[in-house]
């Protein structure tokens, strides 16, 4: 009998090797998948350092001389027409805030540069995506001091011609913390004729809600004349009654040589450039599905 | 004949056995195809690149310069020449002045703009790629020399505009600039967003030269390039010139403080529709391929494994017909010829539904899982949300490769069940100790 038992077992067995091999390959599918999805969501689990609800982003483009629409100027006039438009886009009842910059997230522009001490001597650099926006930028994307500081001060230190330098976990790695860069004078690789204070520590600006890349932010007062576009903070719930001023209103939209392309929702821009995360997501969880709807089969 | 009589005497006395076979390899069969058929959207040639294999790209340029900052940008003209005029294997260059920004502001005189897709290039364009023209004409190699405001629309660009199609020779304002349309071609299909425009405009490459631009900032501008080989020109080895003149450069770059970073451009469209590089990055479809191959490899061996205990389990209800037929003198060739050839119809039953399946979900469903270019993040939401063309879905190459699969899942699946019944003694399965 015991010999039958024994026989029967090791005949089930034999039977049932290939399932063993099916789960253990399912488990280390599944595994991998999790892994890899862990690793493609960590992003999502850490601060992005801005708030891109109710912002619009206006691409500003310039009608140079060779258009007929073009109305005579001087070296200022591209500043002026982005400053006026700022302003009246700013006194529209519908808006809360609005910035000129030269980089906005979810745009995967990197201005890469490094931020070395003006007065010591540091063989580690603290490398850094520069950011050049006006003050506004903070209200716009409500940008987070680490320290405390309010936002009317952080846009002050910016206007005083100050930098914001973030948080910075590459640097941090090298035994270095951001924190103590508070208040040192830097200097940017960019510029390197100009000695910078740090006004204060931000909130790291990431590019998107999914990557974490190398380095921090450095955040620098936009200077006249450098080509930018404008961000726009609607207030909660008054889009709709926005977008339809911007249409219907050429003062919001245009001003001598500077008018701006329809307006683009920051969530949108978002949602569009960051696609590729999503489907990656979303195919991790299709496989892992899969293989474990084959491994229930299994039972 | 006899093996279609069996499967019909089967389903109906082991429904639930048979059918579950069948949707098990229709949903391997369905998600196998999926991924072959969406990977090769991105190579697939269909107008307007209907010679898309013969097709590179010649992109940005990774510069570092000596203070450690460093530029990803399109190319100086000079720049793009030195590097891609007069390659071996290469019959026609064409010259891309789109820049970053490819959104446009068009509209037709005293009326609201749209914004729209731009694709600025030299009269080279037209023989890259085939657009259709169903109004007008290109621009010419003279227009686009001497950059004449001439436009070419879109079939949907035309309606939107104008409210229909024949509009060659209208007006219309492009950034505030006054064109003429010149002619109106069928819509490009939005997942091949290298040729994917609303509006065409001429461009001479040799007018965007900065006058006074003598520093480091001259080696970059707006120029990419397009290039038509040769017909079964070696890729590899236009690769291989291409590398060779950035290392030519490199000494000039030195003299001004530059380091050049070179990426194996130009690209083929594969390369640029996966888009799996960054701005310093090579691109890396050795390693998209690895990962599909692991994916394809899941996806045929566990059905495989299930299906091959669903064959298992209809056998064992037909012990003693084996039986029988081993006692009249079958052999077991015979045996495992026929339960194979059973199970393979039955393989092919699913395998077609799995096919069907897949052609339907690719082009209702595609842009949920799978996206073609854009890997700067440059495309708009309507282009991402876009798929491909039951045309661009639909090949031989694919039908084939999905019975391939069939044949390979039934090898799997039946031959060790049907090897191990045809293994069975007579004696043993009539008086049913097996």
């Amino acid at each position: 009998m015991k010999r039958h038992l024994l026989k029967q077992i090791t005949k089930d067995w034999r039977e049932n090797v290939w399932f063993v091999i099916e789960l253990i390959v399912v488990f280390t599918a599944v595994w991998a998948i999790l892994m890899m999805l862990y690793v493609e969501t960590k992003g999502l689990r850490i601060p992005r350092g801005f708030a891109p609800d109710c912002v619009y982003l206006a691409q500003a483009n310039i009608i140079d001389e060779s258009s007929p629409r073009h109305i005579p100027t001087d070296d200022e006039g591209y500043s002026r027409d982005m400053m006026e438009l700022m302003k009246r886009i700013g006194e529209n009842p519908n808006v809360e805030s609005v910035a000129i910059t030269t980089s906005y997230p979810y745009n995967y522009n990197f201005f890469g540069i490094q931020v070395t001490l003006a007065d010591e001597v540091d063989s580690i650099g603290y490398y850094a995506n520069k950011r050049i926006a006006t003050p506004e930028y903070i209200d716009v994307f409500k940008i987070k001091s680490l320290t405390g500081t309010p936002p009317e001060k952080l846009k002050e230190m910016l206007e005083r011609g100050e930098v914001l330098i973030s948080d910075n976990k590459t640097y941090e790695s090298y035994g270095r913390d951001p924190m103590n860069l508070k208040g040192k004078k830097v200097i940017l690789s960019s510029d390197s004729t100009r000695v910078y204070r740090v006004g204060d520590i931000i909130e790291k600006i990431r590019r998107n809600d999914y990557e974490d890349t190398f380095g921090g932010t450095v955040l620098v007062n936009y200077k006249k004349n450098v080509e930018g576009d404008i961000l726009i903070r609607v207030k909660p719930g008054r889009e709709a009654a926005f977008i339809e001023d911007f249409k219907n209103k050429p003062e919001l939209n245009s001003c001598r040589n500077v008018y701006l392309l329809d307006l683009k929702a920051m969530n949108d821009i978002g949602e569009a450039n960051q696609r590729s995360f999503v489907i990656n997501i979303r195919t991790y969880v299709l496989v892992m599905l899969f293989c474990s709807s084959l491994s229930f089969s299994v039972f | 004949m006899n093996y279609f009589k069996q499967i019909y005497f089967e389903m109906k006395h082991q429904k639930m056995m048979t059918w579950v076979s069948i949707s098990g390899t229709a949903l391997a069969i369905f998600l196998i195809m999926v991924v072959v058929i969406a990977d090769s959207v991105y190579s697939v040639e269909a107008a307007p690149e209907s010679k898309r294999s013969r097709i590179l790209y010649g992109q940005r340029m990774h510069v570092v310069f000596s203070e450690g900052n460093w530029s990803h940008m399109a190319l100086a003209y000079d720049v793009a020449k030195k590097l891609y005029e007069g390659l071996d294997g290469v019959e026609t260059v064409s010259y891309d002045g789109t820049g970053w920004d490819s959104e446009t502001n068009v509209n037709v005189p005293g009326k609201n703009a749209f914004p729209m897709k731009k694709l600025v290039a030299d009269a080279n364009i037209w023989k890259v790629y085939d657009y259709t023209f169903i109004d007008g004409r290109p621009f010419s190699a003279a227009e686009a020399e001497s950059e004449t405001r001439t436009a070419v629309l879109t079939r949907s660009a035309a309606r939107k505009l104008f409210g229909e199609e024949k509009v060659s020779g209208r007006a219309i304002e492009v950034d505030t600039y006054p064109y003429t349309v010149v002619g109106v071609i069928e819509d490009p299909m939005a997942v091949m967003p290298n040729s994917y425009a609303d509006i065409l405009l001429p461009f001479n490459p040799a007018l965007s030269v900065r006058e006074g631009d003598s520093g480091p900032e001259r080696w970059l501008g707006i120029v990419t390039a397009r290039l038509l080989t040769a017909n079964n020109a070696d890729v590899e080895n236009i690769k291989a010139q291409v590398k060779k003149r950035y290392a030519r450069l490199e000494p000039e770059a030195k003299k001004m403080d530059l380091s050049l970073t070179y990426h194996q451009q130009p690209y083929t469209a594969r390369e640029m529709g996966l888009g799996d590089f960054g701005s310093n990055t090579d691109p890396d479809t050795k390693n998209h391929d690895i990962s599909n191959a692991v994916i394809l490899a899941l996806l045929i061996l566990l059905p495989a494994i299930n299906l091959s205990s669903m064959t298992r389990s209809r056998l064992r209800h037909r012990v003693s017909e084996i039986g029988v037929r081993r006692a009249f003198g079958a052999s077991r060739k015979s045996i495992i010829r026929q339960i194979t050839s059973e199970n393979l119809i039955i393989t092919l039953i699913g395998g077609v539904i799995g096919l069907a399946l897949s052609f339907i979900f690719l082009a209702m469903f595609s842009h949920v899982f799978f996206q073609y270019g854009g890997g700067f993040g440059d495309l708009p939401l309507d282009m991402l949300d876009s798929g491909p063309s039951l045309g661009m879905i639909f090949s031989w190459k694919s039908f084939f490769f999905a019975l391939v699969m069939c044949f390979v899942l039934n090898l799997l699946s039946a031959t060790v069940p049907a090897w191990k019944a045809a293994k069975v003694q007579p004696a043993e399965a009539i008086s049913g100790s097996r």
